[in-house]
């Protein structure tokens, strides 16, 4: 296939906004695994419970109202905050009593609510792979010149420029985002200061849930469909990103997703068949050289 | 040493229970061989479960239109998850030979389980009907006596829709591919490349795509630059579903004609009439077919399902009731003789008459190519496609040399 410019720049573009759309998921994770130092395997299924959540919205939006397109806006408010409500209570009633365990116990724990998570959604909504709709306004291409690209794809990339610029805003300029990142730092001091270290813990698992939650709304267009182990898949991507990034790196999460977007699509050009398993190698590679990812610190 | 009396009483009861499972197990086997029991193996939870689902539909109509009785025995369907993994797969046929001893396994999920499930098939030697498309299945070498198989396969697709295909589009002369990497998307890409060259045109590139894949904006970006008159999709399942919902999204139905080999209604609903408009998809049947048998079929199914049947459906339904009506024929489940029954039969179908190979046991029959509708033409929720037409090319003996390795009382005729 011939390596125009044109191609080689939408081939990048796509993995950029893959990248973003993962970038939210890790980004969730990293906040999670620094602050409650818990490894938290069902992050996928938060995904997929978000996906559902926002399926549903816009459904019922088109069911009602003829259209689906208040539906995304609503999905992408409602659709985040259940999968936060949800990940709170699994965090005060489950997680709590037994953070002093170690990460194994962590690890069988929320591998168990993963598998849970996704068979609860298979006896809810079936197996049959449901075809998520992309809002009216957002349907359709731009054109220029002779690129083609994707309404939903531009709108998706810029809005998770911004979720994560107002992210980064909230942690590194305002008092509740001090202490997050104090709590990443070092829990036991923030606990000592008399902040309430409990209370802190579950907002910000939720927090990281939600933030997976609105990558599932955003990504289930993008991907044209919808299954219970969708996010078995978005799990592992995850996971590789975290590691090449750092885990418990904020600014490695999202560097990881960006790297991880880019090598899948430049592969994808080169022999696509290696595209998935080129991700796998570039992880070892990282792990050897740098087993800390590229922005942890040892 | 004389036993004691606790030895004497372990050893008894050992005995006992012994003496209880041999009856419990004569018992079961006397229960098994009163039934007549078709085992399904179909992917219920994985990539294709979208079909999953239907399979066993067909096959209740096939046992309903036998009054739920053959030869006097009532007829049970046993179904079976394989993941979509051939090591699953093999796994459970295994398991219900053991257990219930079918008269016929069916099954229809990627062709990879369905090769792994046809050695076992051989090995057990059970009846098979497979639902996969891949040529090796019924091809010399690698084909056994018990497969059998209802729906049409790569060379018959290839050599029956891209004709077709190319009469309708005079001025497509590049195709290019976007192939499912795994061994139906890699024939059905051998199968069309040669069928397009011969027919003088030219393939001018094909991307593999995981089948684990979940973001196709990368291979449809690549079928964008190629800048080719058609771009032909050999994907299936689920895959099928996001790599077409995908082409419409970025826009490459108005710069190339878009060619689906095989999708099922199922698959369609997944697509939408939005993206599947414009779009040609090959159908081993449609329910729009106007004959009497597919007219009183999808009759009794829509009555029954509030739904048009897919050729899904129809494969399980053809692959059930062909069986059926041989072991009414022959008066016995045995599979020799069934086999016997079963090769060369003629008979009307639901694409016209029809005719079971008995050199490599594919059936003969139409294959149908149609074209997407708008939604605005569509006369109700399944009414997706136009049926532009048929054609029934399969391998001759001469290029499919198959020899059987198993020799049946009725070679001696």
């Amino acid at each position: 296939m011939a390596l125009t410019p044109s191609f080689i720049g939408v081939q990048i573009f796509n993995g950029l906004v893959w990248g973003m759309v993962l970038g939210l998921i890790a980004l969730g994770l990293s906040v999670i695994f620094g602050m409650l130092d818990v490894v938290n395997f069902a992050q996928g299924t938060m995904y997929t419970i978000g996906a559902y959540c926002g399926y549903s919205i816009i459904l019922s939006f088109v069911f009602l109202l003829g259209s689906g397109q208040g539906g995304l806006c609503v999905a992408l408010v409602v659709a985040p905050l259940v999968v936060a409500l949800l990940s709170i209570i699994i965090e005060v009633y489950l997680l709590r009593p037994i953070y002093s365990w170690g990460h194994v116990y962590h690890i069988m724990l929320t591998f168990g609510l993963a598998l849970i998570g996704t068979e609860v959604v298979r006896l809810i909504y079936g197996s049959t792979p449901m075809s998520f709709p992309t809002p009216g306004i957002f349907k359709g291409v731009v054109s220029v010149g002779s690129i083609y690209y994707p309404k939903y794809r531009l709108f998706v990339f810029v809005l998770t420029v911004v979720i994560l610029a107002i992210v980064w805003l909230f942690l590194d300029r305002t008092k509740y985002g001090t202490i997050v990142r104090a709590g990443i730092e070092d829990a036991e001091m923030v606990n000592i200061l008399g902040i309430n270290i409990k209370r802190l813990f579950s907002l910000v698992f939720g927090f990281g849930a939600a933030l997976s939650g609105v990558a599932g709304v955003l990504g289930g267009p993008i991907l044209g469909s919808i299954q219970p182990d969708i996010g078995e898949h978005m799990g592992i991507y995850t996971f590789i990103i975290v590691v090449m990034g750092g885990l418990g790196s904020l600014s490695g999460a999202i560097v990881g997703a960006i790297l991880l977007g880019l090598v899948k699509s430049v592969m994808e050009m080169i022999w696509a068949p290696a595209s998935n398993v080129t991700m796998f190698i570039l992880m070892a590679v990282i792990l050897v050289i740098r087993p800390q990812g590229l922005m942890g610190k040892r | 040493m004389k036993p004691t009396k606790s030895a004497l009483k372990s050893v008894g009861i050992f005995c006992i229970c012994l003496v209880t499972l041999l009856f419990v197990f004569r018992l079961s086997e006397g229960m098994a061989e009163d039934k007549v029991v078709i085992s399904l193996i179909e992917d219920l939870s994985g990539a294709w479960a979208v079909e999953g689902g239907v399979w066993g539909r067909g096959i209740a109509m096939a046992v309903e239109d036998v009054g739920g009785k053959v030869l006097g025995k009532p007829v049970e369907v046993v179904t079976r998850d394989d993941e979509l993994k051939p090591d699953v797969a093999v796994r459970k046929f295994r398991e219900v030979v053991e257990q219930y001893h079918p008269v016929v396994v069916i099954s229809g999920s990627m062709s990879a389980v369905q090769l792994a499930m046809q050695q076992v098939a051989a090995e057990t030697k059970t009846l098979f009907w497979t639902g996969g498309w891949a040529d090796d299945l019924t091809r010399a070498g690698t084909v056994n006596r018990y497969t059998f198989r209802w729906t049409a396969n790569d060379y018959a697709k290839a050599n029956s829709s891209i004709p077709f295909f190319i009469e309708k589009n005079p001025k497509v002369k590049t195709f290019y591919h976007i192939t499912s990497d795994y061994v139906w998307g890699r024939g059905m890409f051998d199968a069309g490349k040669q069928v397009i060259e011969k027919m003088g045109g030219k393939v001018v590139g094909n991307i593999l795509t995981p089948l684990a894949e979940v973001d196709y904006s990368g291979a449809v970006t690549a079928a964008l630059s190629a800048n080719a008159d058609a771009v032909v999709l050999n994907q299936y399942g689920n895959p099928l579903v996001k790599c077409a919902r995908t082409v419409h999204e970025f826009g490459l139905k108005n710069k190339s004609k878009i060619l689906l080999p095989g999708c099922s209604l199922d698959l369609i609903r997944g697509i939408g009439a939005e993206a599947l408009e414009g779009m040609f998809a090959g159908q081993d049947w449609y329910h729009t077919v106007d004959n009497k048998f597919s007219r009183e079929f999808v009759s009794r199914y829509v009555k029954k399902y509030k739904e048009s049947p897919s050729y899904v459906v129809m494969i399980a339904y053809m692959s059930a009731k062909l069986t059926l009506d041989a072991i009414k024929r022959t008066g016995s489940t045995d599979p020799n003789k069934v086999i016997c029954a079963l090769e060369g039969y003629k008979y009307e179908g639901p694409t016209g008459p029809e005719t079971i190979q008995g050199f490599d046991h594919q059936v003969n029959k139409k294959w149908l190519l149609g074209v997407g509708k708008s939604p605005k033409e569509m006369k109700d929720p399944d009414d997706f496609l136009t049926i532009i037409g048929g054609l029934a090319r399969f391998e001759t003996h001469q290029e499919n040399p198959v020899v059987w390795n198993l020799t049946l009382p009725c070679d001696k005729k």
